[in-house]
């Protein structure tokens, strides 16, 4: 069984976020403080694996016009019954989470493993596969989240970890700090792993006058 | 007149739903890279979000929202959890017909916009925007102020970027922060920008 | 089995829908008594920070339970400024009655709200009102704690609104609600004196939040709305005889 040769691989080869380029919005606007990223790579991770399950083990039944359909329909199912679940046992994250939990739905990652990955696999290898590009997709909210919230506020879970003195970086209180901290994530895996690295669009070789004679 | 004004500037500037609520990033950064793609990319999710968001504002203080249907003599039920599924339905249904209606009477529209229309079904930005319409509460036309604003915002926002990144192409940046690296990099400082003006409150 | 038959489609769609909504139906059904119960439990924590009941550090829901069932609410009928009877006070929710009196088109005109005495030794110490009013973007509620004066603010809380994340959600910023601390309402003539405004001096104002103004001066707005003549002003007055 490819379960365990499959698990720490993906997080950096194949990761959803630096590499398949899905499940943005949600990790830009919600890495403010590590509290509510926890909660929502928890969610996320669990809608995917009820996602891809459900869909690996519906994939014989599906007919091809109304697949579509019905993977949003569990999707969306799914995402109601966890956003109920955190109003119930989390308010406080429910309401610094406002719509994005919703938007686990419209969440590429998640639709997007569904359809190119558990509508062609068995059931088993489609709930790795959701771990894998789950445990993927939180790694990176999770760093974001914490290095936003130790430099923007000095604490992590809201435990002060850096003494007063330490300057709090305003600039991580806003979401576009996300995008610097996770451009910057990206060079570092591109640079650590260099064949995920693209190539420039146009080269930079100036003509020499030799070649062109 | 003025108060539709305000929506529409509103949620075009200080609440950007691409700049600021950082929705709709996936399709944001994936098809920016030249101006024409992304021109037909904006004029999309403005088509559809001042289809999506009206329709849905209706259908949500209609039949959803708490004592909605008092009109059906229920006015205890309060069904409002119903409306990430709902949404997301009609959304889906809404860009279907709207593919079905381009390809018979606009033709060359439908060119254009190519593979981004049924793409926009589960974009972000779009459920987004009719949720965030629902937690503003605003009333019809209200909710078509604000289609007009968070559509003509994103539209905005893509192409100011996919301009950007044209000029990149010429650029000696390092093979490690190529593309997708920078793309993030430039959209944080535009994020940034908008960041700035969200401070005005109109 | 060839699933793309039209009769075979309608069996998976049926059958997919069948289950979703079972799982939707009873997640919502087990869980909304405990999501009501916690909306409960965030408004009565904003009654007691509004009065200074809730003491700094971890706080349980016991003990927040047990320091509201302390206060005294009594419902208020604001057209005959007095104490209303018949109502079950500390459950009595005006807002979300409000929505569906409002749904339904039931409005009756009669105005009743709850207020929220906290007495020492049997004297009246501070009253906590409940406030809302348009903010820019959606309503504001809150509540202002009065001290037993019933005329300087002993607290005030803004615990649920819509407005701009980042910018004016900054009324719930500590620091600033600090600033409402100890401003007087009106003056000793009677006259309504409370403002949030743009340089604020005296014991009569509040200063504006810079960059969240209009958000700011709407909380000044209702506060003056709902304790002037409009709202409380009457009922505050008949209590403030009534307890000399």
């Amino acid at each position: 069984m490819r379960f365990d040769k499959r698990f720490p691989g993906p997080i950096i080869d194949d990761n959803p976020i630096t590499v398949q380029i899905l499940g943005l919005c949600s990790v830009l606007a919600v890495s403010r403080s590590l509290e509510p990223a926890l909660i929502m790579a928890a969610a996320v991770i669990a809608v995917l694996i009820y996602s891809n399950v459900a869909v690996s083990a519906l994939r014989t039944v599906m007919p091809k016009s109304i697949r579509l359909i019905i993977e949003v329909t569990l999707v969306a199912s799914a995402v109601i019954v966890v956003d109920e679940i955190l109003k119930a046992y989390a308010p406080e994250a429910s309401r610094v989470l406002t719509i994005f939990v919703g938007l686990i739905i419209t969440n590429c990652i998640v639709l997007g493993r569904a359809e190119s990955f558990a509508m062609h696999n068995r059931v088993l290898p489609s709930l790795a596969d959701a771990l894998n590009n789950g445990v993927g997709y939180a790694a990176i909210l999770l760093f974001i989240a914490a290095t936003r919230e130790l430099l923007g506020n000095g604490s992590l879970l809201n435990v002060k970890v850096l003494p007063d003195a330490f300057p709090r970086n305003d600039m991580m209180q806003y979401a576009p700090s996300a995008f610097f901290i996770l451009g910057l994530v990206v060079w570092a895996i591109r640079s650590w792993h260099p064949e995920q690295a693209e190539q420039p669009a146009h080269s930079a070789e100036p003509l020499s006058y030799q070649e062109v004679r | 007149m003025a108060e539709f004004f305000n929506i529409v500037m509103h949620a075009m500037v200080v609440e950007n739903l691409a700049l600021v609520f950082l929705l709709g990033m996936c399709t944001f950064i994936a098809v920016s890279k030249r101006v024409s793609t992304a021109i037909g990319l904006g004029i999309a999710v403005l088509l559809v979000q001042l289809i999506t968001v009206p329709i849905n504002n209706v259908i949500y203080h209609q039949l959803l929202a708490p004592g909605a249907l008092s009109w059906a003599g229920l006015p205890a039920t309060d069904l409002s959890h119903l409306r990430f599924i709902t949404f997301i339905g009609v959304i889906a249904a809404l860009v279907q017909i709207v593919e079905l209606v381009l390809e018979r009477y606009f033709r060359r529209l439908q060119d254009a916009l190519g593979i981004f229309l049924p793409l926009l079904t589960v974009n972000c930005a779009i459920l987004g925007a009719s949720l965030l319409m629902v937690q503003r509460e605003y009333d019809f036309v209200g909710s078509v102020a604000y289609a007009v604003g968070v559509g003509a915002g994103w539209a905005v926002a893509v192409i100011l970027f996919a301009a950007i990144r044209e000029r990149l192409r010429y650029s000696d940046i390092p093979v490690g922060m190529q593309g997708l690296g920078m793309a993030f990099i430039i959209t944080g400082f535009l994020a940034f920008g908008f960041a700035g003006i969200s401070g005005i409150e109109f | 089995m060839n699933v793309d038959t039209v009769p075979r489609t309608l069996l998976v769609a049926a059958g997919v829908a069948l289950f979703c909504s079972a799982m939707v139906s009873l997640a919502v059904h087990y869980l909304r008594p405990l999501q009501v119960d916690m909306q409960l439990l965030d408004r009565n924590r904003a009654i007691l920070e509004a009065a200074e009941l809730l003491p700094t550090g971890e706080v349980t829901d016991r003990d927040i339970v047990s320091r509201y069932l302390n206060l005294d609410a009594r419902v208020v009928d604001l057209d005959t400024a007095w104490f209303a009877g018949g109502f079950d006070a500390r459950s009595y929710d005006h807002w979300r009655l409000r929505d569906d009196v409002e749904a339904a088109g039931a409005d009756d005109g009669k105005r009743y709200v709850p207020v929220y005495l906290v007495r020492k030794a049997g004297s009246l110490e501070k009253i906590v009102l409940p406030v809302d009013g348009s903010g820019m973007w959606s309503t504001i509620y809150g509540y202002v704690a009065l001290r037993e004066d019933l005329n300087t603010i002993t607290g005030v809380t803004f615990h649920r609104h819509g407005e701009t994340p980042g910018v004016g959600d900054r009324i719930q910023d500590e620091t600033w609600l600090a600033t409402w601390y100890g401003k007087r309402i009106h003056d000793e003539d009677g006259a309504m004196r409370f403002r949030v405004t743009r340089d604020a001096t005296g014991p009569y104002e509040v200063d504006l939040i810079s960059g969240a103004s209009v958000t700011a001066e709407a909380t000044g707005e209702l506060v003056r709305t709902w304790l002037g003549d409009a709202g409380y002003g009457p009922f505050l007055e008949k209590l403030d005889e009534n307890e000399r």
